[in-house]
């Protein structure tokens, strides 16, 4: 059986945003020096235009977390899964499943890092769009 | 000596995913005796990757802990080869997808290779020629995340896992973790195991698989690459050579005058499975990480189809510090889950019809 | 608000969205009759996605055969009937038209639920949240769990809610859920996005509800029982909860009642009844805070002493809110707003609150991204 996803994404959008994807790309207001991780062309916080990307590092802690039982139909065969709240070291938030370890595992506080990872896939056309997950830091 | 290459290797990784089933987990689904299987085959677990796991993310990942120790930008990189037999497009390179995710430069030669399980190694020799006759530094992969048809033995040892090497030349005027002194490859026609397009799961024709084909080129390689070279099995350290499962390797070191102690480090079957394209380089990612200067390492992969590729390398004082750098492979290998057969089928993606 | 025409919230198999559409109406015009109308507003979320129809207001406003009269979609997530009727507001307010006619409208149950989870994901953040497999349920279990790590609450405080609006919906005609539910009930239920179970939830639902706004002076001429809108505001907050400084601040809701009693000129105890949005427990108790009807981290106390029970001195969601009386996305806002004019008016029957004066209506989309609130006035 083949299924029909409604949430597909596209080439154009996979290539677009791969960038951000694969090395956790965030960005930074010149002017104010708030960093952000949601792309922007206007500063948050004192709405300068000045805007240039940064580098957001590897680690976080988990802020909050869900275990998902019941997933849109794209995400069914993974469930459960853990989705994070994750703070980066630079104070900057992003969400993102937390790969790696069983639910009862996860606390809040917990640190992680960034695992690299198909973030989703169209099974019809077998287009992946990669990008980043996290796991448990490995000491 | 004739044939004497000098490359260096600046940085080497390896990944293992989490997850692992037992043989006799998967001996117990078909109502096998567990200790037939664990005999004849010489493993007890084999890794599992999880759905959202690829031969491109386990090279993503192995890539991370390699640059680490190779201490390179990636934009310095000028060529990338990836080997895999489970390439996540059948036509699209795997390669391009890692080199952005580590954010190499667009101005580098890139390919993918296939050559069964001998494919890491051909990324490697071609990697080889690059930094030896254009310069530069290049990022060598195996990986693979091997597919084993229900029922058949290959279930039982059809692994994954990733290896990546950084390699440079004496111009390229870094420090050296090991250097690649001798290789030589030998290859023939052999129908021993083989996927057909479009196809999950591969064909193997059984015992065949043994001496025409495994045996015959691993010691063909060996014995040449040590009569080239000069040396004898006793004067090597290390010496690795393709696992597909943990009883191949041991009677092929016993067909070429090898002991035990020899493998210790780069043999790792028993615990990870048979990782294909990634096999022999992750024994070379576990005997580096345990190695000290001055050490000589034999390392021998096979593909079928049939071929192997053997290697000379000799250990340099620049890996003691190298070492520290990154995470070694046994983090990665101590660091598991086990999970059911149920499971597995899920995370194999065997749902999916 | 010069009348309203409403169908009860629940499983509508052979109805479609346009016969959901018009059946609201006919139930209007049964109360009003055929009046002027100037203007209609359509708020209804899937239209394009459940039922395939894009242009759903100018397909429905020729339905009532309300020929070439200009009709507008409007989509603001589950407030889009809030917004819809500020939108609407707004229109009589300028001055350009005496009567402008609401219609909230959806249709949830058209496909399985895996389907409309993923539908209702589409509130989430398209490039930061829903891809990575994250659902609006997720997101409020988030906010639980930070809100319950905090805060040290105790988890009957959730379910005491939920069987409060169980009890409601019982009286309430109009209401999908019309059982009640124990506490016991409550901790059985399966989990849904850890650490919300299922009766933390509003469930899936359709259905339909309309409402006519009017100048003063053409209700007068066509209506004996009107209300009046005292105030509608509207405010957006960060999109995203990770560009949030704190997730458990629902800062739509604060900011849109902050001019909401302004532009009221009424103080927060004039107000009677509070209608929240409740799509799940723990946006009714983060809705109640930023509302300023109870103190940050605090709820639980008020919820476990019965202070927003129906028989209390500020009874929240006497129709069973959104958790019993259903949520049918598009549609949820007008409802609230025709539940409380039926309050106002003492049309409620078995779910009247005694006498109420001012009511206060609060309806939110996604994750808090856009409020609505009204603030509505019995006419003495
Ligand atoms: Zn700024």
């Amino acid at each position: 059986m083949r299924k029909r996803w409604l949430l597909v994404a596209s080439a154009p959008q996979v290539w677009r945003e791969s960038k951000q994807r694969y090395k956790l790309i965030g960005f930074e207001c010149e002017n104010c020096k708030r960093p952000f991780f949601v792309e922007r062309v206007i500063c948050p916080n004192c709405k300068s235009r000045k805007i240039r990307e940064i580098r957001l590092g590897a680690e976080g802690t988990v802020e909050s977390f869900t275990v998902i039982f019941n997933p849109p139909k794209k995400f069914e065969y993974h469930s459960p899964y853990i989705i994070g709240l994750i703070k980066l070291k630079k104070g900057v938030k992003v969400i993102g499943q937390i790969v790696d370890c069983l639910p009862q595992e996860v606390k809040v506080g917990l640190e992680v890092e960034v695992s690299f990872r198909i973030v989703s896939k169209d099974e019809d056309t077998g287009l992946i769009m990669y990008g980043y997950k996290f796991r448990p830091k490995i000491y | 000596m004739k044939n004497k290459i000098d490359v260096d290797i600046l940085g080497w990784g390896g990944y293992v995913p989490i997850y692992r089933i037992s043989v006799d987990e998967i001996s117990k689904e078909w109502g096998e005796n567990p200790l037939k299987w664990r005999k004849m085959l010489g493993l007890c677990e084999k890794s599992v990757p999880s759905l959202d796991e690829d031969s491109t993310t386990l090279a993503v990942e192995a890539c991370k802990i390699c640059l680490k120790r190779a201490q390179v930008d990636p934009s310095e990189i000028t060529a990338i080869y990836v080997g895999t037999e489970s390439k996540a497009y059948a036509v699209k390179p795997t390669s391009t997808i890692i080199a952005q995710a580590l954010g190499l430069s667009p101005s580098i030669s890139s390919a993918d290779m296939e050559f069964a399980c001998k494919a890491g190694t051909e990324a490697l020799t071609v990697c080889m020629s690059q930094v030896i006759s254009r310069g530069g530094v290049g990022l060598a992969i195996g990986t693979d995340t091997a597919q084993g048809r229900p029922k058949d033995p290959l279930e039982y040892s059809a692994g994954a896992g990733a290896a990546a090497f950084i390699l440079g030349s004496k111009h390229s005027k870094r420090e050296s973790a090991a250097k690649i002194l001798f290789h030589y490859s030998y290859v023939t026609d052999t129908p021993d195991f083989w996927r057909k397009n479009g196809d999950k799961y591969p064909c193997h024709a059984e015992r065949f698989t043994g001496s025409p084909a495994y045996f015959k080129h691993t010691v063909n390689a060996a014995r040449t690459l040590m009569k080239t070279v000069g040396t004898n099995p006793s004067d090597y350290q290390h010496v690795i050579f393709h696992q597909p499962n943990g009883k191949f390797p041991l009677k092929a070191a016993k067909l070429l005058g090898f002991v035990k102690k020899q493998l210790k480090y780069g043999l790792l079957v028993d615990k990870i499975g048979n990782t294909y394209s990634a096999n022999s380089l992750l024994g070379l990612v576990s005997v580096l990480d345990n190695a000290a200067p001055g050490d000589k390492i034999l390392l021998v992969s096979f593909g079928s189809g049939a071929g192997s590729d053997a290697f000379h390398l000799e250990v340099q004082e620049g890996i003691s510090e190298k070492k520290r750098l990154a995470l070694p492979l046994e983090k990665f290998i101590n660091r598991k889950i086990n999970v059911s057969y149920g499971s597995y089928v899920r995370k194999r993606a065997m749902l999916y019809v | 608000m010069a009348g309203y025409g409403l169908i009860r919230v629940g499983e509508h198999w052979n109805k479609s969205l346009r016969h959901l559409g018009a059946e609201v109406y006919l139930d209007l015009v049964s109360r009003v009759g055929e009046v002027k109308i100037n203007k209609v507003y359509v708020s209804s979320l899937f239209a394009a996605e459940s039922s395939h129809q894009y242009l759903f207001a100018p397909l429905l406003a020729d339905h009532l055969g309300l020929e070439h009269v200009p009709a507008t979609r409007v989509e603001a997530g589950d407030a889009s009937g809030g917004i819809a009727v500020h939108e609407a507001f707004l229109s009589i307010k300028s001055g350009m038209f005496d009567s402008v006619l609401v219609i909230g409208a959806e249709k949830m149950t058209e496909h399985v639920a895996s389907i409309s989870t993923e539908s209702r994901a589409k509130l989430l953040d398209s490039k930061y949240e829903s891809p990575h497999g994250l659902t609006l349920a997720g997101t409020y279990a988030l906010m639980m769990r930070e809100y319950m790590d905090k805060y040290s609450v105790p988890r009957e405080a959730f379910g005491m809610f939920s069987v409060e609006m169980h009890k409601n919906a019982v009286n309430n005609p109009y209401a999908q859920l019309r059982f009640p539910i124990t506490l016991e009930k409550y901790f059985e239920s399966p989990t849904t996005a850890d650490p919300l179970k299922l009766y933390d939830c509003a469930p899936i639902s359709d259905g339909a509800a309309a409402l006519l706004l009017t100048s003063l002076d053409y209700g007068k001429e066509i209506s004996d029982s009107l209300v009046e809108i005292k105030a509608s505001s509207a405010a957006t907050d960060n999109f995203s909860i990770i560009d949030r400084d704190s997730i458990l601040e629902l800062k739509s809701t604060s900011k849109a009642l902050e001019e909401a009693l302004s532009e009221a000129k009424v103080k927060r105890r004039n107000i009677d009844v509070l209608e929240i949005h409740d799509s799940f427990t723990i946006a009714a108790f983060l809705s109640l805070e930023s509302l300023g009807f109870s103190q940050k981290g605090k709820t639980h106390e008020l919820v476990l002493n019965n202070y927003f029970s129906k028989d209390s001195d500020l009874p929240v969601n006497p129709g069973g809110g959104l958790k019993a009386r259903g949520h049918p996305m598009g549609a949820t806002g007008v409802y609230q707003l025709v539940e409380s004019y039926m309050q106002l008016t003492g049309e409620a029957g078995h779910f009247q609150v005694p006498d109420p004066k001012n009511i206060l209506v609060q309806n939110m989309g996604g994750t808090g991204s856009i409020t609505a609130v009204h603030i509505l006035s019995r006419i003495e």
